[in-house]
């Protein structure tokens, strides 16, 4: 039966520690990184050899009526973060958080183009133009070294506030900048140079809206913005090859400023008959791009005409609407239906381009820009039952309907059912098996649009074509009454057959395990080893002869994962220690035959060594200090960078990136002060 | 498991907390004073005024020392953990009782509440700091199940969740939505876009698999190939461009840096020329060369 509802108002809370006045704990150190790493500093901010001071922290400032918490991290490093959160408890509530993340894709490029205003990347002063890398005299002379690199910063403020218990009004505005290099291909007709490319992104995103708590459910109306703005209109640059007159330099269009902006209404109802939720999502968006286009080529020697307009005055309308339906007609069994709908109704008009090629000739072509768009309609149907307490089945059925514009297959449709069962005898055992195939049939493949496209009519692309799938998973994990011991496993494995593909992918499967292991020795230590194994296959086909099939490849990509840890705390009072090592180790196997020439691939590998340990020294119950030592290693063998520089290619100048062999050891000295009661 | 005469509804301690705190003062416990669920002000806190207290979520502790029927199970107060008395249902419901408005978009019949995952999986309550709420602890904590993600997050071109600078919640609401693998935004592009919008567009010529779904070719948990494309280069290209000439021929060992280097396997293969393969806004754009 339901218990009375208590006389509160002698329940003081006496005891209660609630936090009150200011506390905070600040760990500052130092850390010594033995070697340059592009891939240990990517996202890290360790990138280069030496001594960094850093940074981490939290505390928390409450009074009876009000909490201010802020916490920092890696403030020493390019991946710093900070964060303020503030509150009335129950009336307002505020954020602030900046945060910024560094990316290192290569430190061993080089290049031969220095970027002077206007984004353009100028050749150097002396210069032998030739119509291959081979005859660029002077181009061991001009490499500098250009690292990879680029920043995200993030700022956010958002916060909200309860006018009455059941309404609430919330706002979060976010900027994100992110600048730096990456890489580009800027192509003449016969050749091209890997452009160290500049970029500066600005994106702000807003999302606000009001809330209704009802009883049984709410009510939300939110709206959602994002605004992309970059600040280049193109990439130039001076080529480096001999070319048609004219075309000394060239430009590509830079990502155009765009906008995005969405109206979202979302509910949720608790109905009191047959434990039933109802939730639904109704979206309209619309997404603009109106940039000032190019001319069609730099090239003035060419009388390339006007274009059909200045700007594309693109419009993306977008529809999305859902509704889920959860109800338990009886005790045991629950039954759901969710029926989804996206559009993307690209409302752009189509106009003739008379295309200039690589800014050499021209085309002498019209191509009609083609504005993509497709609905796609999901629903799905289940139904789960308990025969017994400890067991539980379930059955599924999923429909997709997907129709698109200007495409090979103009409907697509998909059926899937699934079957599962679910074993709990006790608290300690669980063991769930779940199962089912997927049809996906088209309605018919556009054999003379795919002409038109140039495409050999018999290709049939893997997201267009028919296609069957078998799919299975299985989940165990098991504790032990008198052992403090769980084990976890997983394992899934997919098939698909693309079996009406002569050309293109025609198969792919995988497989997936995964198991770990973890002991609470005592209630100091604890031992966990956890391993995984990831095996994904595709076949295809080709044919060079634009005819029946007359080259395959098989693509295999496999990955082993393991780890191990220990954690021991209180080691005579005073230590803690934490030791993890993780081994991951990636290989790609790809063989080519039909083409004539030696069909097997080197292997393409990647292997992580990751070891972390941690030791903590109490010292005081205000004062800890830490030793950290961290050890990284990251060999690879990448044929598509192995040996290549930038000369290499006789028609391509590339920046002659290697591929990564990163090893690197951390050491760190840290002190913690906790400030304030805790 | 021993089914008894239903008891006699349990009573409400005498001294709400001041009861429950002369037994239960360990730090593992008093680390929920420093938490929003310990704000006094707030009356819709579990020590807001004329709230229950630790009984708002543990049910009724007065016969705390005897026994009391929950579930049809013989225990002493809800417990929050796996083996508890509790069933999963009961724990969540209780939860749901305050947070029904915070998370009830969809939770019921999502993807946790269909494999019976209980708040408490993932939430610790008694400590200062709840580890799935923090960007750089999250990921630990969603591992602990989703253990492929754990492995796919170890692979060589994946996002940045094993340094802890982003978390799941980035692009997955795991309290549930009425969209594709419970994502934040309407659809998988919508999501990718939040992060990377230089590639929304609409651009004057269109990749059409680009504007459709991401995921046609990149995988974004995580893969052996740079960019965490599904298959690499130019094997990739080549599963959907079959035009007569470079598209259409086979490109095998022979075109290695040490044979007769080819510039359609090596560098950034297709993408040494056609670099604007996310789309392009440039008039003679529309080989996605300019």
């Amino acid at each position: 039966g339901q218990s009375a509802t208590p006389d509160t108002s002698e329940w003081k809370c006496e005891r209660c520690p609630f936090a009150s006045g200011y506390q905070a704990d600040v760990t500052a150190g130092s850390s010594y990184v033995s070697d340059d790493a592009a891939t240990i500093g990517d996202a890290t901010g360790y990138d280069e050899q030496g001594a960094y001071v850093n940074v981490d922290g939290a505390g928390l400032y409450a009074t009876a009526n009000h909490r201010l918490s802020w916490r920092v991290e890696d403030l020493g490093l390019d991946s710093r973060v900070v964060e303020i959160d503030g509150a009335r408890p129950g009336t307002f509530a505020y954020r602030l958080a900046y945060s910024q993340l560094p990316r290192h894709r290569f430190d061993t490029t080089s290049t031969i183009f220095t970027r002077s205003s206007g984004n353009l990347l100028a050749l150097p002063s002396t210069w032998t133009f030739a119509g291959t890398t081979s005859g660029l005299t002077d181009l061991a002379a001009s490499l500098v070294s250009r690292d990879i690199e680029s920043e995200r910063r993030t700022l956010e403020i958002g916060g909200q506030y309860l006018p009455t218990a059941r309404f609430r009004l919330f706002a979060d505005y976010q900027r994100q900048e992110r600048d730096g290099t990456d890489i580009l291909g800027g192509s003449y007709f016969t050749n091209s140079s890997l452009l160290p490319r500049h970029f500066d992104y600005q994106t702000d995103q807003v999302d606000a809206g009001i809330r209704y708590d009802a009883e049984r459910g709410f009510l939300k109306l939110a709206y959602y913005g994002s605004f992309f703005d970059d600040k280049f209109d193109a990439v130039r640059w001076d080529n480096p090859f001999v070319t048609v007159p004219g075309a000394e330099q060239g430009a590509l269009a830079a990502a155009p400023d765009n906008d995005f902006q969405q109206l979202v209404l979302t509910g949720n109802y608790r109905a009191p008959w047959m434990d039933t939720n109802i939730s639904f999502s109704a979206a309209m968006g619309r997404g603009t791009q109106n940039d000032t286009l190019l001319p069609y080529t730099t090239n003035a020697n060419l009388a390339a005409g006007a274009l059909p307009r200045s700007t594309l005055d693109a419009e993306i309308d977008t529809t999305n609407l859902a509704l889920t339906v959860v109800s338990k007609p009886f005790p045991n069994a629950r039954f759901k239906f969710a029926i989804r709908y996206d559009e993307r109704d690209n409302k752009t008009s189509q106009l003739p381009w008379s295309r200039v090629i690589a800014d050499s000739f021209l085309s002498g072509e019209t191509d009609l820009n083609v504005p993509y768009g497709f609905d796609r309609l999901r629903m799905n149907v289940s139904g789960d039952y308990r025969p017994f307490e400890t067991v539980r089945v379930a059955a599924g059925y999923d429909y997709t309907e997907l129709d698109r514009d200007f495409q090979e297959v103009a409907e697509q449709t998909e059926d899937t059912g699934w079957g599962r069962v679910q074993w709990r005898p006790n608290q300690y055992l669980d063991i769930s098996a779940r199962g089912g195939i997927s049809r996906r049939e088209v309605n018919r493949y556009d054999e003379m649009l795919a002409a038109s496209l140039g495409q050999n009519p018999l290709l049939r692309k893997f997201n267009l074509a028919y296609r069957y799938r078998q799919f299975g998973e299985l989940s165990a994990s098991a504790s032990f009454p008198e052992l403090p011991i769980t084990i976890g496993a997983q394992a899934t494995y997919a098939d698909d057959s693309y079996s009406n593909s002569l050309l293109g992918l025609t198969a792919g499967d995988e497989l997936r395990l995964a198991v770990d292991v973890s002991w609470s020795v005592s209630d100091q230590a604890s031992v966990y080893l956890s391993g995984g194994f990831d095996d994904i296959d595709s076949q295809q086909a080709g044919s060079g002869a634009f005819s029946t099939p007359d080259w395959q490849a098989s693509h295999s990509d496999q990955f082993y994962s393991a780890g191990g840890g220990l954690r021991i705390a209180g080691i005579g009072d005073k230590v803690d220690l934490q030791l993890d090592y993780t081994r991951a180790q990636g290989t790609t196997q790809i063989d080519v035959t039909g083409g004539g020439g030696p069909s097997r691939f080197p292997d393409l590998e990647s292997t992580l060594d990751s070891l972390r340990v941690k030791i903590l020294y109490r010292w005081s119950e205000k004062l800890e200090a830490s030793l950290q030592l961290r050890y990284e290693n990251f060999p690879t063998e990448d044929w598509a960078l192995q040996g290549v520089a930038p000369d290499t290619l006789p028609t391509i100048l590339t920046l002659g990136a290697q591929p990564y062999d990163d090893e690197v050891w951390i050491a760190g000295i840290g002190f913690r002060y906790l400030i304030g009661v805790q | 498991s021993q089914s008894a005469a239903p008891a006699e509804a349990a009573a409400y301690s005498t001294n709400g907390a001041d009861t429950c705190l002369a037994c239960h003062s360990s730090p593992e416990v008093l680390g929920i004073f420093r938490t929003k669920h310990a704000a006094p002000v707030d009356p819709r806190s579990p020590f807001g005024h004329g709230q229950l207290q630790c009984e708002s979520c543990h049910g009724p502790g007065g016969a705390h020392a005897g026994m009391q029927q929950v579930d049809g199970k013989l225990a002493q107060v809800i417990r929050f953990e796996k083996g508890s008395a509790a069933g999963v249902a009961t724990q969540n419901g209780t939860c749901l009782g305050c947070h029904e408005a915070d998370t009830g978009f969809a939770t019921h019949g999502g993807a946790h509440d269909d494999n019976d995952v209980s708040c408490a999986s993932c939430h610790e309550l008694h400590t200062a700091t709840d580890a799935v709420l923090g960007t750089s602890t999250q990921a630990g904590k969603c591992n602990e199940c989703h253990a492929f993600r754990k492995s796919d997050a170890l692979k060589a071109y994946s996002h940045p969740l094993r340094e802890g600078k982003m978390a799941c919640t980035g692009c997955h609401s795991p309290h549930g939505a009425t969209t594709e693998n419970l994502l934040v935004r309407q659809t998988t592009n919508d999501t990718c876009y939040q992060c990377h919008a230089e590639k929304r567009g609409p651009f004057l010529w269109e990749h059409a698999p680009v504007a459709e779904d991401c995921t046609n070719c990149h995988d974004p948990h995580g893969s052996n190939q740079p960019a965490m494309l599904v298959r690499r280069a130019p094997l990739l290209c080549q599963s959907c461009h079959s035009q007569s000439g470079h598209p259409s021929f086979a490109q095998d060992a022979g075109g290695l840096a040490t044979g007769a280097p080819s510039q359609y396997l090596l560098g950034q293969s297709c993408m040494n020329c056609h670099s604007q393969v996310h789309g392009s806004n440039h008039p003679s754009g529309s080989k996605l060369m300019r």
